[in-house]
């Protein structure tokens, strides 16, 4: 298994995508806190800027709390980068011919990813921080702020890794990177998105499956997260990502164990 | 001494849906042997290639490699083989090396050497940065067995290699896998349906159609059936044998079912036999010089060309 992360490690590095979604994301960061900052300040009658709101660092963190279920799309990202369009260009069949097991091939992109995942998140957060703190002052409420958004990051980890691992399921299962994406983007971001409680409206016998999807929807915790606080939902989170991860990680397998590889 | 077979395959079969891809395959190669299967587009060489690769799954039958079977002991067996089936694929967004090096650390060879000795063996060690996706047919068939080669492996898996590969391509492609068999006594199982290619190549051959293994031949086995002969057809085989033997001293023929004669001497002079025969009052329907090749022999087994 060292071997193959290795590789996959040396695989992912190699790759400009890799760089250009970091830098994109951050790009966008760094566009959103310069706007930010700009309308920070005003000009008074006589040309002198002055300031009219002070955004700190705390802030900043905040809305990187509040912004953190947007992982559960970027993954794909990160997922993407590691299974590279395996069955586009037919590569899996040079990995199982070498006699490969199947379960190490899958066990092994799933943990790249989790890892290039891991890498990423890292770079981003850390990348943001840096803007934040070169763009605002730090702000008084700065420790409890990080205390927040460590709490709120330690709630999303499972949530993430149940969407890499469903992700990672999809990947496998379908045949193409577009269509693994639809079908998450449709199944995580419409049925996590209250769509069934407005089809409520119309249909009244969906309730109790509206109930349990929103139960089971790794966004459900990102949607209680401001009511609650992260610590609440801690457990929660924690569970019903674990669940995702390994549910989809036994079904990827079974489906993946005999699949052709042309 | 007993021969170590490399691979034995024991009714391998392959059903996808109602169609039969491949029915109770039997094939068996010993070490060191280069091994050519034979058969038309769609015949099965393909599918028998890919389950001995894993890259799909029997329906029934069994595959043995270096001894090995079932599912754990094939696993590491297979990586002792290099195996190129169909169109070699890469990532394109990677250079030759690039691909290479992600394959060898994934794989566990050792060195990173192997890499470039894998480059310089299929000509490919000045490709710079190009990345996979530029590269021309001919450049990724030389990569895909580059791959094959670079754990050294002890049986090659070849479907049609030589595939996108100019003449020159070709040549050399033939001389580096005759030179891996002498040198190492790497077994070579190679698919083709150019069949001259295979002549220059092979010591034994695999004959499939319609997903059946009709015969397995060796290449003496088939240098001695389709040597040159000239082939009589007469009113009385028996006695028209019994008087060449006597009278011209012939001794290397076959009295074949249907009044058919086979000599494989005097062909230089076939109006001696000829004759002798009609002299002897021995009634000849027929006279004609025979020689066959390996696509003359392949489609007179698998029953002619069909159309359509």
């Amino acid at each position: 298994m060292v071997k193959y992360l290795n590789a996959e490690i040396y695989k992912a590095t190699h790759r400009k995508y890799t760089y250009a979604f970091l830098a994109v994301i951050l790009g966008l960061a760094a566009f959103m806190m310069f706007l930010l900052r700009v309308e920070g300040f005003g000009s008074s009658n006589d040309g002198e800027a002055i300031i009219i709101q002070r955004v700190t660092v705390a802030d900043m963190l905040s809305v990187l709390s509040m912004m953190l279920s947007v992982g559960l799309y970027l993954l794909m990202l990160a997922a993407d980068i590691v299974f590279s369009e395996q069955y586009k260009y037919n590569t899996l069949k040079n990995e199982v011919s070498f006699g490969l097991p199947r379960v190490r091939i899958y066990l092994g992109k799933l943990l790249a990813s989790a890892l290039t995942a891991a890498v990423l998140c890292a770079l981003l957060v850390a990348g943001y921080l840096l803007l934040a703190f070169l763009m605002f002052p730090a702000g008084e409420e700065l420790g409890e702020s990080l205390r927040t958004f460590g709490s709120c990051l330690l709630m999303s980890i499972p949530l993430w890794l149940g969407g890499l691992g469903f992700f990672t399921m999809l990947q496998f299962l379908l045949k193409g990177s577009t269509a693994a994406s639809m079908v998450y983007v449709l199944l995580i971001a419409i049925f996590g998105s209250g769509f069934l409680e407005l089809m409520e409206v119309f249909i009244p016998a969906l309730e109790p499956v509206s109930r349990l999807v929103q139960f089971i929807s790794l966004n459900t915790p990102f949607s209680f997260l401001n009511k609650y606080g992260p610590e609440a939902m801690m457990g929660y989170a924690w569970a019903l990502g674990m669940a995702w991860l390994g549910l989809s990680t036994v079904v990827g397998l079974l489906g993946f164990r005999k699949k052709e590889i042309n | 001494m007993m021969t170590e077979n490399v691979l034995v395959t024991r009714d391998l079969t392959k059903r996808y849906g109602t169609a039969l891809a491949v029915d109770r395959a039997n094939i068996t190669i010993p070490r060191g042997a280069i091994y050519g299967l034979v058969g038309r587009n769609g015949a099965g060489k393909t599918t028998i290639i890919r389950m001995v690769a894993a890259q799909t799954v029997p329906t029934s039958g069994e595959v043995e490699l270096f001894g090995a079977t079932g599912e754990k002991a094939l696993q590491a067996a297979r990586a002792r083989t290099g195996a190129m089936v169909e169109i070699p694929s890469f990532y394109p967004y990677l250079t030759a090396r690039e691909n290479l090096e992600y394959y060898r650390r994934q794989r566990g060879v050792a060195g990173k050497r192997a890499v470039e000795d894998a480059l310089e063996q299929v000509d490919l060690a000045n490709t710079g940065k190009k990345k996979f996706k530029t590269f021309s047919l001919g450049m990724k068939q030389r990569l895909g067995l580059a791959l094959a080669l670079m754990n050294r492996p002890e049986l090659l898996l070849l479907d049609e290699p030589i595939n996108g590969l100019d003449p020159e391509g070709i040549v050399e492609f033939r001389n580096l896998l005759l030179e891996l068999n002498r040198q190492y006594q790497t077994t070579i199982l190679i698919s083709s349906h150019i069949l001259s290619e295979l002549q220059n190549l092979a010591t034994c051959y695999g004959v499939i159609d319609s997903g059946k293994v009709l015969e397995q031949v060796s290449a003496a086995q088939l240098a001695e059936r389709c040597r040159d002969c000239l082939e009589l057809k007469v009113d009385d085989a028996a006695r028209a044998a019994a008087l060449v033997e006597r009278e011209l001293g012939y001794r290397d023929f076959e009295v074949l079912p249907g009044g058919v004669i086979r000599l494989y001497e005097g062909l230089e002079a076939p109006q001696r036999v000829t004759s002798l025969l009609i002299t002897q009052g021995i009634s000849l329907y027929g006279m004609e010089h025979r020689g066959a090749n390996l696509e003359d022999y392949f489609l007179n087994l698998i029953g002619g060309v069909r159309h359509g």
